[in-house]
């Protein structure tokens, strides 16, 4: 059971948050891609919010916020997107799937860290 | 243009010639060629196969712009007419230039000769040896400010992948060689309205091992593989690709003009890669260094391959990155 999904094809990545967020006592899991980020969070009903990457293989990570909404029909899980995209186009159509907020990275956790616990009641 | 933004390119010299040297000197000034003399036999390191030496230095330099060379024998009795076939053979991207004692012509070479050589210049030539530097190695321009930004926006990538680290760079240099440094390279598509082709970055694995084992990474491994090598090269490319779309590509590139593209050939026993262009590529290199010496320095090579389009006069900055409303790293609510 697991707080915050992180999903990024970049194993650098997905280890540092991760690290980060383990380190100020939130609970973590981690999928590779899209794919794997829908499989995990159809399997674990208890995270609250995804931390994911835009561009990554199989399944990129504004495909995965669209099917979070319509395939799985979950409409209570935040996501955020953690992206070297900062294209306007880019963030509407985020916004248009229920996307909550953007971070370009790189990663600044103590930037963030404040706004991540909110999101999961954590607080 | 700043001392910091200047682009330069290094060129080999095998001239004995002192006329002839004061002539290459003042080009080099004239183009910011950084000259890698090799020894022609009447320095301190005695009577020295010219043709070794330049083994050498083309071994350590996968960089180079070009070669100047002489009909003269120099002390040893090496003539570059010798030296330019060999040269080719091994890097034939590289523009050959050859000064001759009494015509510019090379019509009366024979044709292995003519055919490595990109062109021939008498030491009172100097307007002919600036044009054929124009034509061959600054024939691409590169606005400084693009070389300047691509600098700090890499720095950063590397900053924020390895905490802590230092990132010194070299002067961005134009390069002709299509040689691979180390075996661990990546390559990413550079997509706009103003520009297309690649950026690629080079290094060794064992470098990006040690700096994994060293803990100075993000990635917690006593013993990474090379998953995890590709790993940090992976990311440090997404990151500086991302910030490059972000600053500079501020308009769509049209699915006309995508449609183009052309082979990417590379030959693994020559370790070199080919983008069917012979435009001189504007390269960085980057040296990674730990203050903590947790571990050993890491040598990079990036290079920004324009090979499909290039239109530097559309090169703008975008007003929004620059002018940046949510800064990176923050987290921007919808």
């Amino acid at each position: 059971m697991a707080q915050i999904l992180v999903v990024d094809d970049s194993a650098t990545v997905r280890n540092e948050v991760s690290s980060f967020l383990a380190a100020n006592d939130l609970s973590v899991e981690v999928a590779i891609d899209g794919k794997d980020g829908l499989d995990k969070l159809q399997r674990d009903s208890q995270i609250k919010l995804v931390i994911s990457d835009v561009n990554m293989p199989n399944m990129d990570g504004l495909t995965m916020a669209e099917k979070v909404r319509s395939d799985l029909n979950n409409q209570g899980v935040n996501i955020i997107m953690l992206t070297t995209e900062s294209d306007p186009r880019m963030k509407a159509r985020g916004k248009a799937a229920g996307v909550k907020g953007w971070i370009v990275k790189p990663f600044k956790g103590d930037n963030v860290v404040g706004s991540i616990k909110k999101l999961v009641g954590a607080a | 243009m700043t001392k910091e933004t200047q682009i330069v390119s290094k060129v080999l010299v095998h001239e004995c010639n002192d006329d002839a040297l004061s002539v290459l000197k003042d080009v080099c000034t004239k183009h910011n060629l950084i000259g890698l003399k090799v020894c022609t036999g009447n320095n301190t390191i005695g009577l020295r196969d010219a043709s070794n030496e330049i083994s050498e230095v083309m071994a350590s330099n996968v960089d180079l712009g070009a070669v100047f060379l002489s009909e003269a024998k120099d002390l040893n009795g090496v003539s570059g007419l010798e030296l330019c076939t060999k040269i080719h053979r091994a890097r034939p991207e590289l523009p050959i230039f050859m000064r001759r004692e009494h015509t510019d012509s090379m019509d009366d070479l024979p044709p292995s000769i003519q055919e490595a050589l990109a062109g021939c210049y008498q030491v009172e030539e100097a307007d002919k040896l600036n044009e054929l530097v124009d034509n061959y190695i600054c024939s691409m321009y590169y606005p400084a400010e693009l070389a300047s930004g691509v600098i700090d926006l890499s720095k950063e990538a590397f900053e924020s992948i390895i905490p802590g680290v230092e990132v010194r760079n070299d002067l961005p240099y134009l390069v002709k060689d299509q040689i691979i440094y180390g075996e661990l390279f990546s390559l990413i598509p550079l997509e706009s309205d103003w520009c297309r082709g690649y950026m690629m970055l080079q290094t060794t694995e064992n470098e990006v091992l040690d700096l994994i084992r060293s803990g100075a990474s993000h990635i917690e491994k006593t013993q990474p593989d090379s998953r995890d090598s590709n790993g940090i090269l992976n990311e440090a490319t997404n990151l500086i690709w991302g910030s490059i779309r972000s600053r500079y590509f501020t308009n769509e590139v049209s699915s006309e003009g995508l449609r183009t593209q052309v082979p990417i050939m590379v030959n693994h026993q020559r370790k070199h890669i080919s983008f069917g262009s012979t435009e001189p590529q504007l390269c960085f290199k980057f040296t990674l260094h730990d203050p903590q010496m947790r571990f050993p320095d890491i040598t990079l090579y990036q290079r920004l391959i324009f090979n499909l389009s290039w239109s530097p006069e559309k090169f703008a900055e975008s007003e929004k990155a620059v002018d940046e409303f949510v800064d990176n790293g923050e987290l921007e609510f919808f």
